[in-house]
């Protein structure tokens, strides 16, 4: 379980007259996962998503407020460091290192996230499995196909087993076979218990597939609930129409 | 920090870097293909000269058909051909033409139909031959050479002619005093010195070529293929990833200088079996000689490239494309070859202060070593220095690394100042990077203008620096269409901040006095190197011209170029702290006085804070005023204030009460200046 409590990140933006201005990216948002559960997180270009999900993540130190998760003994860990050892993170920033081949980027990052050699040959193997890679886990990353090359960063995700995840845009940009394979982890490890954090622009994707949805706007929550509730609050038909009539409502 | 994760990362970024063509194209296939085959070149191009010059045939005439030309030129074509005629020349000389007048023969010399002619006078029992010839021509100036060396041969012969004719021993009176030397120096001391200049350079050069594709690749080449996200998003701190990137970058430099090594030691044996050939000089040669200068020349390189590993990723760090750092990095690479060609300089000596500076202390040191000079002092102080500077600027890069907007949004560079003025929008604060340029503008001109200017004036030494610091970024600010009153900070200040200031002031000359006094026990003639520089001044003019050239000018110029146009820069993007760090070791590096730099860089740190909290230059101005007023008094009326130009830390207890003051007063000045804990009392009340 991933929780921010009041969470506010600062940015310096540059003003037209070269004046410096502070604003806030994201201001006071609080949101918790549970177990088992996808929590959407939606908003137009510049909402805050991205730097949200970082700090969920512990990439950024939130300015204010607090991010923390529960591990199985619900011990609560809020340093950054050793946060990042419960969430897998993905997103379309997270490139893979294209001179490696799969089996050398799962076995330095295995590395950095704590399992010995002989741990990391086995967990190799499992995802490999898992997310079908075996028959180019000894390729150069640079020669796999797009597809290929999510799979491997799926694998890269769940390397260490996370409890919880968080996904930014995984499928933007990508087809529908590729796209299909990050939805289908997502499915997958929802019903293993885990909670999956995901932010989109596809409204049809994250109306079929989120059980909770968050919508930002201007670093601030708008509006928050399952898909069905907020069709119902706005009187919809789906989560595109009721995504802009949110946003007209705050604007 | 972890050591498995710095081991598992090291290891990532060793594997990143040799896999990547362009990196290893610079680092193995260019210094062992591109220096032998340079080498070759080299030698066919020398012996193509020496084979165009040595086959040439000099054609000379002579003026007028007289008998004292005739009689002149016959003697000299006979000694050409005499059989006493000791010089050895692979030439076939012949005379010509003869012109009748001298015109015709200029007219021939500038066609290049002749390589020179002869006017042949006679006065008072001497013939003088006038060599006529182009200087511009390369074979006439050779004929010029030949023909003069043949007339001294002549000369000789003549005399030892007349003075045998008189009865006379030749040799006693031709050659009363005979000098003659013997070279004791060994041939493995010959070769040192011969190798002491190229070598180093040679070093300087591929170190800096083995670590700035690294550098660029681990650094802004990791932002512009998007794998950094992907690395922050494994449970590592900032330190171990700086660690790793700088130790890895670090580790191909050196494997680079030892291609490098076996790629100049393999032509410098070739060089040494060639000679062995042709001399007997080099029979004894023993290369075991040069084993100990060896060992602590690849030390030496190791701290090197410690040092320049830390400097070049910190520049890269602020880019955030493969091509912005390589123009970022150009400019450094340019510095530290100029630099590194201190080892050609003859008679420069690596003293005290030179063991500090950057590049040439490694230059020096290395140009010592192959000549068998070792000082273990200053071995240990010159890589002391470089493992120092290496860990202040891996400490700072990771100050850069910690900053999220570096990381994760646009990089520092955006240089403005060179975008066409009319894409400039109106108002704009210069970039970090504007405003390294512009400094490393001033230091270029401060070394190169103001060293050759100041050389005809005291005055002159003191105004054309401050006119740089003063006019080159105004001109830069003007070119960016800057906001001058922003930039400069040019604003009254608050009567508290103010007030501060000058509080943080006392505090900070209280420190910086203990830190100089221990500084000087070490290095005792620093100070004196440092005020030398003034006592020209002094002695030329009177008090109150000492404070306005010594206390004013540099208190107005020096803090609106740094405390105003480099901070405002800086804060712009840094975070205040790093800003008034960097912004202090730019200030202290400009007073090119090495030692100091430590003193220096805590007063600029006071100067700094004052000019950030109050938003005007006012302040720090007035700081820097009394800081300099104070040193202009000690310099004009040493015995009246000996307490403060000859200050003495002998006791424990001295030093204790003046650092309780310094501290004391400065964190006086600093609560004044922020204020803060005033205005919480007063919300509370």
């Amino acid at each position: 379980m991933i929780e921010a409590c009041n969470v506010t990140k600062n940015f310096i933006k540059q003003e037209k007259k070269g004046i410096k201005k502070e604003f806030a990216a994201v201001c006071d948002v609080s949101i918790k996962t549970n177990c088992g559960e996808i929590l959407g997180v939606l908003g137009p270009n510049g909402a805050g998503k991205t730097t949200l999900l970082r700090m969920l993540g512990g990439l950024m130190k939130p300015d204010v407020g607090e991010v923390f998760v529960l591990d199985r003994e619900n011990n609560r860990i809020s340093n950054r460091e050793v946060l990042k050892s419960y969430i897998g993170y993905l997103s379309e920033n997270t490139k893979l290192y294209g001179r490696f081949t799969v089996r050398e980027l799962l076995s330095v990052f295995g590395e950095l996230y704590g399992y010995n050699k002989n741990d990391i040959k086995g967990r190799i193997e499992e995802v490999s499995e898992t997310m079908m890679l075996q028959d180019f886990i000894d390729n150069k990353i640079e020669k796999l196909s797009t597809g290929q090359k999510q799979r491997v960063s799926i694998s890269r995700c769940l390397l260490h087993d996370p409890e919880n995840y968080i996904f930014d845009e995984p499928t933007l940009g990508l087809d529908i076979i590729s796209a299909k394979s990050i939805i289908d982890f997502m499915k997958t490890e929802k019903t293993r218990g885990k909670s999956v954090i995901y932010s989109t622009h596809y409204m049809e994707e994250a109306e079929f597939l989120c059980d909770r949805i968050v919508m930002l706007n201007q670093g601030k929550i708008i509006a928050e609930g399952s898909p069905l509730e907020l069709k119902e609050k706005y009187g919809t038909r789906n989560l595109r129409e009721t995504f802009f009539a949110i946003v007209e409502e705050n604007e | 920090m972890n050591r498995k994760h710095l081991s598992s990362l090291y290891k990532k970024e060793i594997m990143d870097v040799i896999r990547d063509k362009k990196t290893l194209l610079v680092m193995i296939v260019l210094p062992l293909i591109l220096y032998p085959l340079l080498f070759i070149v080299i030698l066919q191009v020398i012996t193509m000269i020496n084979t165009s010059e040595t086959s040439n045939e000099y054609k000379y005439a002579y003026v007028g058909k007289d008998s004292i030309t005739v009689d002149a030129i016959s003697k000299l074509n006979n000694w050409i051909d005499s059989d006493d005629n000791e010089l050895e020349y692979d030439i076939n000389p012949s005379v010509k033409y003869i012109g009748e007048d001298e015109k015709t023969l200029i007219e021939a010399l500038n066609k290049e139909e002749i390589d020179a002619y002869i006017k042949v006078s006679e006065k008072d029992g001497q013939v003088f031959y006038k060599i006529n010839y182009l200087s511009s021509v390369s074979n006439s100036a050779n004929c010029k050479s030949y023909l003069t060396e043949e007339l001294e041969g002549l000369n000789e012969e003549s005399a030892k002619e007349k003075i045998s004719e008189s009865g006379l021993d030749v040799d006693s009176v031709l050659y009363p005093v005979v000098c003659d030397s013997v070279d004791k120096a060994s041939g493995e001391e010959a070769m040192g010195n011969v190798l002491g200049s190229v070598i180093p350079f040679l070093l300087i050069t591929s170190v800096l070529m083995g670590c700035v594709y690294p550098a660029i690749d681990a650094t802004s080449g990791e932002k512009e293929r998007g794998t950094l996200e992907t690395l922050l998003t494994c449970p590592i701190n900032n330190l171990e990833l700086i660690m790793s990137k700088f130790l890895s970058v670090a580790t191909i430099a050196a494997f680079s200088v030892f291609i490098n090594m076996i790629s100049v030691g393999g032509i410098a044996v070739y060089l040494y079996l060639t000679m062995k050939s042709l001399s007997s000089k080099f029979d004894d040669f023993n290369f075991s000689t040069f084993i100990p200068a060896l060992i602590i020349v690849i030390f030496c390189i190791l701290a090197f490239a410690l040092f320049m590993s830390a400097v070049v990723m910190c520049i890269c760090a602020f880019a955030k494309s493969f091509k912005e750092a390589n123009n970022y990095v150009s400019p450094i690479m340019i510095v530290v070859l100029l630099v590194g060609y201190v080892g050609f300089i003859p008679n420069v000596k690596l003293t005290t202060t030179m063991s500090l500076i950057p590049v040439v202390n490694v230059v020096l040191l290395l140009k010592n070593l192959l000549a068998f000079k070792y000082e273990i002092g200053t071995i240990l102080l010159v890589l002391m220095s470089n493992i120092v500077y290496a860990g202040i600027t891996v400490w700072f890069l990771s100050r850069i690394y910690d900053s999220e907007s570096i990381l994760f949004g646009e990089s520092l560079g955006n240089m403005r100042i060179f975008e066409r003025r009319i894409n400039i929008k109106k108002n704009s604060i210069p970039s970090p990077m504007d405003a390294l340029f512009v400094y490393i503008i001033v230091l270029i001109g401060m070394i190169y203008v103001g060293g050759v200017l100041g050389l005809k004036s005291v005055l002159m030494s003191v105004f054309i620096p401050q006119g740089l610091i003063l006019l080159v970024p105004l001109l830069a600010v003007i070119y960016m269409k800057g906001d001058i009153k922003k930039i400069y900070l040019l604003k009254l200040p608050k009567i508290r901040h103010l007030l501060g200031s000058i509080v943080l002031f006392a505090g900070t000359w209280c420190l910086t006095s203990i830190v100089g006094a221990i500084l000087s026990q070490f290095f005792p003639n620093a100070e004196m190197d440092a005020t030398e520089s003034y006592m020209a001044i002094v002695e030329s003019l009177p008090f109150v011209g000492g404070v306005l050239v010594i206390a004013l000018l540099p208190a107005v110029v020096e803090e609106l170029f740094f405390r105003g146009f480099i901070l405002s820069s800086f804060k712009n993007r840094m975070n205040p702290f790093a800003a008034c760090v960097a912004v202090s070791f730019l200030f202290a590096c400009i007073h090119m006085l090495p030692i100091r730099i430590l003193p220096i860089m805590v007063l600029s740190m006071g100067l700094c804070y004052s000019a950030y909290k109050s938003e005007s230059i006012i302040t720090s101005s007035c700081m820097h005023f009394l800081n300099n007023f104070i040193s202009v008094i000690a310099l004009y009326y040493p015995k009246k204030v000996e307490f403060i130009s000859n200050m003495k830390f002998d006791t424990p207890l001295k030093v204790i009460g003046f650092l309780l003051i310094g501290v004391l007063l400065f964190v006086i000045g600093l609560l004044i200046i922020h204020g803060r804990p005033f205005r919480v009392k007063e919300e509370k009340a």
